[in-house]
């Protein structure tokens, strides 16, 4: 029986109304729980759930971990979108345009593509999953230390052409986030760093903690010194506006095939994972897109690439998961243990021994998605309805989120002061220019980039040879160099410097007539949350006229 | 900006070399001369350094500003005091989670939010400031079993 015939039964054997009904909840309780910090992990969003699936025949208790996990995926593009809070790392990226794209009315498109490209290239990881899975596990094997310091290092000099107009600026939030990731106990040598004799440092910063400080709570203090009560962002009317557009999905068809090519590459690597895959994909799209002056200020492909990887990352990552029993990431990890406690070992012989329960799983990752682009794609306007909350409502709720999500890490007190300490922190980069979006990235990649080094240093006698000796090694790093090259060359080429007022003002016009076209088709609810609030005495000359939308009081 | 680059080089260059001096006692290289705790803290206290004086450096010798904000929308003095004092309250009452309990705290740092801070006294503020605290109560440490502090003010 070949692998297609193989999978075609894995999905009759999955689509049964019980299975059906439980990948639906599933999704559902992924996407609530992943909306909540402290449980946005999609690894953490299985850890509390797993116990349900247990309950359940293992087919089925697998099929609704799949669900339980694309719920969770989707929960983190959804605050990212909306709120630019990244609930887990490789939602980050989304923070850079879909959050513009939500400034800018169009959180709904955003969140449609995001659901769309992830339910595309999740497709293209199953069929690739599917056919190239014995071939991968070859490949994957083939990475030791040095093509995955590589890998590393590859994903932390992209840094270079996502830091927006100052590069030295992006360089200082990478180093700054590289140190605090050596904060605690040194797993080689069990020496303590940078903890000050304080044991809550042992274990060292905790992501959550740092994510919720530097982006939830940050990100709150900017708002409020612009925003006067009324709604965060701009609603469109009409279902319409509310979904990408024949425009949005012509423009990221490439995007979305170069996603689901770089996150089933870079998911198949054991310790890949899906942020390194939304990242180097949305480097690279940037890159190579027609439209690179719009990435950073709300450029659908900017949604697009990072999501396609996000989600074909997970066919990836069960390759080496199924075939040599290595989970990728910490969500496959989960996996490993659901498949273990249901009496499936993992490994080379798995498709011989146990596919009656292989291919169904396989089915069920298909089947997550597709479930999940039927329940959640119809409540976005649900979802984008939730900015409407006035935010004086709206900020209080997060600054409250960010405390119980922060203490409920380990139920420290520490936390809350390091919550507080990394608000700060976020506030004052915002203030000064620093992105912090690179002080994240190289906070969860450098504990990973720093054992590849060592480990590869160690192989080779401290020579950094080994880098370049290795086929593979040399070949990751000389991709960096090239992008590297070529982000440099494309920001002094002509024509690549940043717009100047009359770009800007025929920008502004065009989207009026975008705005114009909108009119006609559907209201839109323009709110000013910009506009300085005229004084009294504008008011009674009459130099001012209402706004068209009055202040919540 | 230009000043403010200049002093945030130098912030950045002075927190390099405070990592560097605390990382003094850590070793490079350890036996066998494999690299050891103080490789990677060592080498990026020293970058750090580096960008911290380069970043200062082109802030004098710039001709126009790094600034690398895109937002074009000017902050009112109003508005940067308003952000500044949520941030201390925020800094002050939510430590009070441990000694107060959770939910106390959390509805005293709402009431002053929205009270003290937005000046919106009325029966919809109340309602927000104790649903919320009481909401996540329920969710994080009934439904998800999370422990969260109750103080003395509440039953345990």
């Amino acid at each position: 029986m070949n692998a297609l015939e193989n999978l075609l039964e894995g999905l009759a054997q999955a689509m049964t109304p019980q299975n059906l009904l439980w990948v639906l909840i599933g999704v559902t309780l992924g996407t609530i729980v992943g909306i909540l910090p402290g449980l946005g992990n999609p690894a953490a969003v299985l850890a509390v759930l797993l116990p349900l699936t247990l309950k359940l025949p293992p087919t089925t208790g697998l099929i609704m971990m799949a669900g339980l996990y694309h719920g969770a995926k989707f929960a983190g593009s959804t605050t990212a979108i909306l709120l630019n809070i990244p609930t887990e790392t490789s939602s980050v990226v989304l923070c850079y345009d879909g959050h513009k794209l939500a400034r800018q009315g169009r959180a709904g498109p955003a969140m449609g593509m995001s659901a769309i490209s992830g339910f595309i290239a999740s497709t293209i990881g199953v069929i690739a999953l599917t056919f190239l899975a014995p071939i991968v596990a070859q490949f994957a094997v083939a990475f030791g230390p040095p093509e995955f310091a590589a890998l590393m290092v590859f994903g932390l000099l992209l840094v270079i052409t996502v830091t927006g107009k100052s590069p030295v600026k992006g360089f200082i939030s990478m180093a700054v986030g590289l140190l605090l990731s050596t904060v605690g106990v040194d797993l080689f040598s069990g020496t303590e760093r940078f903890t000050f004799g304080n044991i809550n440092l042992f274990d060292g910063v905790e992501f959550l903690v740092l994510t919720l400080g530097m982006f939830a709570v940050s990100e709150v203090l900017i708002n409020l010194e612009h925003v006067r009560g009324k709604s965060l962002l701009e609603i469109p009317k009409g279902i319409r506006n509310l979904l990408p557009n024949k425009q949005d999905l012509k423009e990221c068809r490439g995007a979305i095939a170069q996603g689901s090519i770089t996150g089933f590459i870079v998911g198949a690597v054991p310790g890949g994972g899906s942020t390194i895959a939304s990242f180097v994909s949305y480097t690279l799209q940037k890159n190579m897109s027609r439209n690179r002056h719009k990435f950073g200020k709300g450029a659908m492909e900017g949604v697009a690439a990072p999501e396609a990887a996000n989600n074909s990352e997970v066919g990836g990552a069960m390759v080496p998961l199924l075939s040599l029993g290595l989970p990728g990431s910490a969500s496959t990890a989960v996996m490993l243990a659901a498949l273990l406690l249901f009496g499936v070992q993992p490994g080379p012989r798995l498709f011989e021994t146990n596919p009656e329960i292989v291919w169904p799983v396989i089915a069920s990752l298909y089947l997550g998605n597709f479930a999940l682009i039927i329940l959640n794609l119809p409540l976005i306007p649900l979802w984008v309805r939730l900015l409407k909350i006035p935010y004086w409502v709206l900020y209080p709720s997060i600054l409250v989120l960010a405390v119980v999500g922060a203490y409920s890490v380990r139920g420290s007190i520490f936390d809350i002061y390091m919550l507080i300490f990394f608000s700060l922190l976020g506030y004052a980069f915002r203030k000064l220019g620093i992105p912090p979006t690179p002080l994240l990235m190289a906070f969860v990649l450098g504990p990973e980039a720093e054992n590849a080094i060592r480990q590869s240093l160690i192989l080779s006698d401290n020579s950094l040879m080994i880098f370049v000796q290795r086929p593979i090694s040399a070949i990751v790093l000389g991709l960096a160099v090239l992008v590297i090259v070529w982000a440099i060359y494309s920001r002094r080429r002509p024509g690549a410097l940043p717009p100047t007022k009359a770009d800007i003002q025929q920008d502004d016009d065009m989207d009026e007539l975008t705005e114009a076209q909108q009119r006609e088709a559907g209201e839109i609810i323009k709110v000013d949350v910009f506009a300085p609030e005229p004084s009294d005495e504008a008011r009674e000359d009459g130099r001012v006229t209402p706004s068209t939308h009055s202040p919540e009081r | 900006m230009r000043r403010l680059d200049l002093a945030t080089g130098l912030v950045t260059a002075a927190v390099g070399a405070f990592a560097l001096y605390d990382a003094s006692d850590l070793a490079m290289f350890g036996e066998g001369h494999v690299p050891s705790a103080g490789f990677f803290p060592k080498i990026l206290a020293g970058l750090l350094i580096f960008l911290g004086l380069l970043l200062a450096a082109m802030s004098l010798w710039a001709s126009a500003p790094i600034d690398d904000d895109d937002d074009d929308v000017e902050t009112s003095r109003s508005g940067k005091i308003k952000a500044a004092t949520v941030l201390v309250v925020y800094a002050v009452i939510a430590p009070l989670v441990e000694l107060i309990g959770y939910i106390p705290a959390m509805i005293l740092l709402v009431l002053v939010v929205l009270y003290g801070i937005e000046r919106r006294r009325d029966f919809r503020s109340a309602i927000v400031a104790v649903v919320m605290p009481l909401a996540t109560y329920y969710v994080f440490a009934h439904l998800f079993a999370i422990p969260l502090p109750n103080g003395p003010l509440l039953p345990a």
